[in-house]
């Protein structure tokens, strides 16, 4: 049985398929169709509800995420908010006011996801800018209004008077009945429960986020009679801060690691706010990134550039192994079957190492990258020591340059340094032609994007971050 | 109450009811014992269906049925008429014969207890097809055929063009491109003995409506197609598309409501787009810039199985002063789904080949651009000779010019920067006909002092319901939160389709009508036997605020019918053009004006700021006006910077989703600044509304790639424009 709290009052659903999305479970089980499907595949926010884990305490807050991809089981336990939930009887929430007289919707079809998604930027505390406005629209599609309404409406959603519901600020955990429905959902809380279930079910699909794994279901219609969770798992979802750097486990969000990020790595978090959309990054992890292993995943060329490690854990216990011998070719990966990430090792940026990060996409959020170019470096007096190249959309698999990389190494960063990279690249990648970008496109773009890189040291002060 | 008062920023009505989730879409419906349904489509692009083997599927959990050929009822098409209206998006009937003439074409219907048991069946079915080579897109269909009483000749554009001093021959190119409506379309069926029920996400119910009686040979009468709720159109909800005839007749076959809501892949390949087009435009100008001759040779793609014309140069010969003027179309089948209207359809892709055009003959003049416009502006209509009911298009130049800041303009390209950046100042007119239509609509005050009104047109987003209930508010007293609208059922008096930008203007004469009959019969009935005013003249009555004033007495509507015994008085009026069209030419203008930012080292291309100006006659509420203006101006900007739908070599689709087909984002939108004039235009309907639905993206696209001209100096003849085709080392 599962058991929630939606709008405030504990539900409880006898039967949930393991590959049932939170969607179908709330618009066909539950009956609220306020909540939308516009694309099943977390493309478009539609169907964009609130969760908050109550079991977190006060501190507690609310975070979008798309249902139309999120398992239902992954609602367990947790506090679930609809667009139904937010007015009291008449009286509406402040964001909905601000909604109706900014004149935010036309058809009102995508309005229940924007109304979630500023459902959550209304109930964070921190104060609102520009950029966390943008944060919070970037995953929500409007066909009809041209978006600038509902900026007008999240601007003013503060100031407007509105009936918050009451349990809102209340966070009341709740006993959740544990699920043990063994037959095909699995949500171990251990890392030992996790070994036992895979040698079990070594089949099984494991999920995370379910970013990129619900799509095989909504999207391909494949079925997944096993699948373990890792969201239960205290032991993948923790930082663990090391002198050399830190190892993430793998069921740290992105959001929760942006935190890190912005200390550490602030190019790594300038890509986290352009990679997917809120809603994704709420959910989605870095270890599902890599073991995805898409050309044109945004994080491991990052990762790649950062010499970061794995460790595997499952089989014949734990390994460890770099990110580099991990990509074999286009989607497979080093991981036997029985494996699984356990956490990936960000090591620390030494004494004047920089890390930049350039995607580019013909949209600015929301997007998938046509090329991505992740770069390591330190200035010794000019010269360029310890340079790391890696790129996304380049070829089957994310890649380290090392071409590009000898052609920089030990060099000042001049005119004839980037045409010889350019020329490097040329010769090691041939990159593909489709929808996205051209081969010459990529080719071009990716050896600019040197120059640019060559601009922004010779001329600090000149604008040249991407936005 | 004159209608001069109509115009009023009142907010949406329906706006509550939307933001807390309580708008009912088709896809929302459940009725008991209902089934749901899963589309089976064709893999490829071109081929014949061999064999479809279901025992797999059939075995699946909660497998009902599958609807294919093999049990498929006979039915009958469509006559497919406008003006009977029950046109179709495609009038080949579902599995009507083994060819397979797109991908994404329907092969069956699977059927199951619920959505996600009908979704897993569904990838169980296997199907056998031979493949047949397929026309992969327009660039590979040939020059296909001329489309009839499409050409258009004024004068003699041939030797007029021969003996310009001045000429321009260039061919313009549009992708493909999607609506990309937010909701997928989804239909509901119920039948109840021999009467059939359908929810339905349409821009028309009465041709909805129309159309299913025609396939299933029933009388109107015994269908009823509800929309109360749509999740916008954009055109490709105008006319009827197969999902629809399969769902409704698996639901008589089953006996039971069967529901199928599109699943996102197969909307993009079973309801329609704005067809890929390829157009040549040749100006002949004299040395002032005055054109000798304009000739505009559109093509554009449809289906095998479906003749559908854009009328892409439709607009060409009433948009300037020339007197040689020669248009035509083409269509050539390509092997996608049927194309069908898309927002300012035809006259969107013809804009953007004839306003480049335009920029170019400009640079070759050395003139500017608005200039060029303005010298070429016409005071009648050349297409019909008649004059214009109301043109303040030279009024739009100014305006938006003078906000946009055009005389910064430095006129050569490349000559604007700021930091890496290339800054580009383009503009172009925009331009839709005014169409209207006939509207039949019921205005009924209820004995609890309600004012109810009733018409089957319906609204998609646009605000009908808010305008309707201003307009009926407006003229009886009574306070907008007590006026009803019904709107979005077939079975209410006859209104228009919801396209076209023809909603306003046709809907709201009637809806006047009908509340001024029914005020005059509350009165008749007020001087008569039993009323309130017995015997009173019905000169000394006068109704305002809501109420029927005799002197200084007065009564309310409620009292007046309680005093008769009435539970309500109706009255139902019907409205239509008059003989208006041949006094005058009836258009809406407008001018548009952008700046593009490129960044030759990246390749980026960003809009960062469209002005515009319309002259679309009144505007009945500049909230909803404006609204539906900004998201015209967003459409375009998606149209000529990233919308195109792709197709592999075989003709399959290949962007089908939302992740690929990329639609304008929040982050994306540069400022808009956007003015109307508000002339009203009087000769059209008594309340001057011409209707803005379209007109806000016509004109974007060519704006944008003449922005781009003269920031780069690359000519950039093809939308979406491609960062390819403006790289550089």
């Amino acid at each position: 049985m599962l058991q929630f709290r939606l709008n405030g009052e504990i539900v409880e659903i006898a039967e949930v398929a393991p590959h049932e999305s939170a969607l179908v479970l709330l618009r066909e089980t539950l009956k609220r169709c306020g909540t939308k499907e516009g694309c099943a595949s977390g493309d478009c926010g539609a169907c964009t509800v609130a969760l908050r884990d109550p079991g977190r305490g006060p501190d507690a807050r609310f975070e979008s995420v798309n249902a139309c991809i999120l398992p239902a089981w992954q609602l367990e336990g947790l506090d679930v908010i609809t667009v139904e939930g937010l007015a009291k009887g008449e009286a509406l929430h402040p964001v909905q006011r601000a909604m109706v007289d900014h004149h935010a919707s036309q058809c009102g079809f995508c309005t229940p996801g924007f109304v979630m998604s500023l459902f959550t930027l209304y109930h964070d505390p921190e104060p609102l800018d520009d950029h966390r406005l943008a944060v919070a629209l970037g995953g929500n599609l409007c066909r009809c209004t041209g978006y600038r309404p509902i900026r007008a409406a999240a601007l003013a959603m503060r100031e407007t008077a509105g009936v918050v519901p009451d349990w809102i600020d209340q966070v009341r955990p709740f006993a959740a009945e544990a699920c043990n429905d063994a037959r095909a959902f699995h949500r171990p809380t251990t890392l030992a429960e996790l070994d036992a279930l895979l040698k079990r079910h070594p089949d099984a699909r494991l999920v995370a986020g379910g970013t990129d794994l619900m799509l095989e279901s909504t999207i391909r219609l494949a079925d997944f009679p096993q699948v373990i969770d890792l969201t239960r798992i205290d032991a993948l979802k923790t930082i663990e801060e090391h002198d050399g750097g830190w190892w993430v486990g793998a069921g740290v969000t992105y959001t929760q690691l942006a935190p890190l990020l912005e200390r550490h790595y602030p190019a790594f978090a300038r890509l986290l706010d352009r990679l997917g959309s809120q809603q994704v990054r709420n959910r989605g992890t870095l270890a599902g990134n890599v073991a995805n292993a898409s050309p044109i995943g945004d994080t491991p060329p990052v990762l790649l550039a950062l010499d970061a490690r794995l460790r595997i854990s499952g089989g014949d216990g734990v390994r460890e192994m770099a990110l580099n011998d991990f990509f074999l070719d286009y989607r497979r990966t080093a991981l036997a079957p029985g494996e699984y990430i356990q956490a990936i090792w960000l090591p620390r940026l030494g004494d004047g190492e920089q890390l930049k990060v350039w995607k580019l996409s013909k949209r600015r959020d929301d997007d998938i990258s046509a090329v991505l170019m992740a770069i390591r470096l330190r200035l010794d007096d000019s010269y360029l020591r310890d340079v790391r190249v890696a790129f996304g959309g380049m070829a089957a698999t994310p890649k380290r340059a090392l071409e590009t990389e000898a052609e920089l190494e030990d060099r000042p960063l001049d005119e004839a340094a980037v045409a010889a990279a350019r020329a490097a690249i040329a010769r090691e990648f041939t990159p593909l032609s489709d929808a996205r970008a051209s081969s010459d496109y990529r080719l071009t773009a990716a050896g600019n994007l040197l120059e640019r890189l060559r601009l922004q040291l010779a001329e600090p002060h000149v604008a040249t971050e991407i936005h | 109450m004159t209608v001069e008062a109509l115009n009023q920023r009142t907010a949406r009505i329906d706006g509550e009811l939307k933001v807390s989730g309580g708008a009912d879409y088709a896809g929302d419906h459940q009725l008991p014992g209902m089934l749901h349904g899963y589309p089976v489509v064709s893999p490829v692009a071109s081929g014949r269906l061999e064999r479809l083997d279901f025992d797999a599927a059939m075995g699946a959990p909660g497998v009902v049925e599958i609807i294919h050929g093999g049990n498929f009822p006979r039915l009958n098409r469509s006559p497919d008429s406008m003006a009977e209206e029950n046109k179709v998006g495609e009038v080949r009937l579902p599995f009507e014969d083994d060819q397979i003439h797109y991908h994404g074409q329907y092969l069956a219907l699977v059927v199951a207890d619920s959505f996600e048991h009908a979704r897993a069946a569904a990838r169980l079915v296997s199907i056998e097809f031979s493949c047949a080579p397929a026309v992969a897109g327009l660039s590979s269909a040939g020059e296909g055929r001329e489309v009839d009483d499409e050409a258009v000749t004024l004068g003699e554009p041939a030797r007029a063009l021969a003996a310009a001093e001045v000429r321009i021959d260039a061919e313009y190119r549009i992708a493909t491109e999607a609506h990309a409506v937010m909701e997928t379309h989804a239909t509901l069926a119920s039948w109840q003995d021999d009467r059939l029920t359908v929810y339905e996400s349409t821009q028309g119910v009465v041709f909805h409506r129309n159309a299913l009686a025609q396939v299933f040979a029933m009388a109107p009468e015994q269908v009823e197609v509800i929309a109360h709720y749509i999740g916008s159109g954009f055109g490709s909800k105008l006319f009827m598309w197969p999902h629809s005839v399969i769902t409704c007749a698996a639901a008589r076959l089953l006996g039971r409501p069967v529901r199928t809501v599109l699943p996102r892949q197969w909307n993009f390949a079973n309801t329609g787009h704005r067809p890929a087009s390829l157009q040549r435009v040749r100006l002949g100008a004299d040395r002032d810039g005055k054109l000798q001759a304009i000739l505009h040779d559109a093509l554009n793609e449809t289906s095998p199985v479906e003749a559908y014309s854009d009328s892409c140069a439709s607009a060409t010969p009433s948009m300037y002063a020339c007197d040689h003027v020669a248009v035509t179309q083409r269509i050539a089948e390509v092997n996608h789904g049927t194309p069908t209207s898309m927002r300012a359809p035809g006259e969107a892709s013809g804009n953007f080949a004839l306003e480049t055009a335009l920029d170019e003959l400009a640079v070759e003049l050395g003139v500017c651009p608005v200039e060029l416009r303005r010298r070429n502006f016409t005071v009648r209509d050349p297409a019909s000779g008649l004059p214009w009911s109301s043109n303040h298009l030279l009024e739009c130049f100014d305006d938006a010019a003078g906000r946009f800041g055009w005389e910064r303009r430095d006129p050569t390209p490349r000559s604007m920067r700021d930091g890496h950046e290339l800054i580009g100042y383009g503009m172009a007119t925009q331009s839709w006909s005014a169409m209207r239509k006939h509207c039949t609509a019921r205005a009924s005050f209820l004995a609890d002092g309600r004012l109810s009104i009733a018409t089957g047109t319906q609204d998609i987003g646009t605000g009908t319901y808010t305008i309707v209930a201003q307009t009926a508010s407006q003229l009886s007293g009574v306070p907008l939160d007590r006026v009803e609208v019904k709107l979005g059922d077939s079975q209410l008096p006859a209104g228009p389709l919801s396209g076209g930008s023809m909603a306003t203007a046709s809907t709201l004469p009637a809806v006047a009508g009908a509340v001024r009959e029914a005020i005059a019969t509350l009165q008749r009935l007020s001087i008569g036997e039993g009323g309130r005013f017995e015997d009173a003249a019905p000169s000394a009555l006068e109704f305002r605020d809501g109420r029927l004033w005799h002197g200084d007495e007065s009564a309310s509507v409620a009292e007046l019918l309680q005093t008769l015994e009435r539970g309500s008085v109706d009255a139902v009026v019907s409205t239509a053009p008059g003989d208006e069209q041949k006094r005058a030419s009836f258009r809406s203008f407008g001018a548009v004006f952008v700046e593009v930012r490129w960044d030759p080292g990246i390749s980026r291309l960003r809009v960062a700021r469209v002005v515009s100006t319309i002259d679309g006659g009144r505007m009945i509420n500049p909230l909803t006006a404006h609204n539906q203006l900004e998201g015209g101006v967003v459409m375009g900007l998606g149209m000529a910077l990233f919308e195109r739908l792709e197709y592999e070599r075989d003709g399959r689709l290949h962007n089908h989703n939302f992740a690929d087909y990329i639609v304008p984002v929040h982050a994306d939108m540069p400022e808009i600044e956007l003015v109307t004039l508000d002339y009203p235009d009087l000769a059209f309907n008594e309340f001057g509304a011409r209707g803005v639905g379209e007109i806000g993206l016509t004109g974007v696209g060519a704006a944008v790639s003449n922005a781009v001209f003269h920031a780069t100096g690359k000519r950039i003849r093809e939308l979406p424009i491609r960062l390819e085709a403006l790289l550089e080392e």
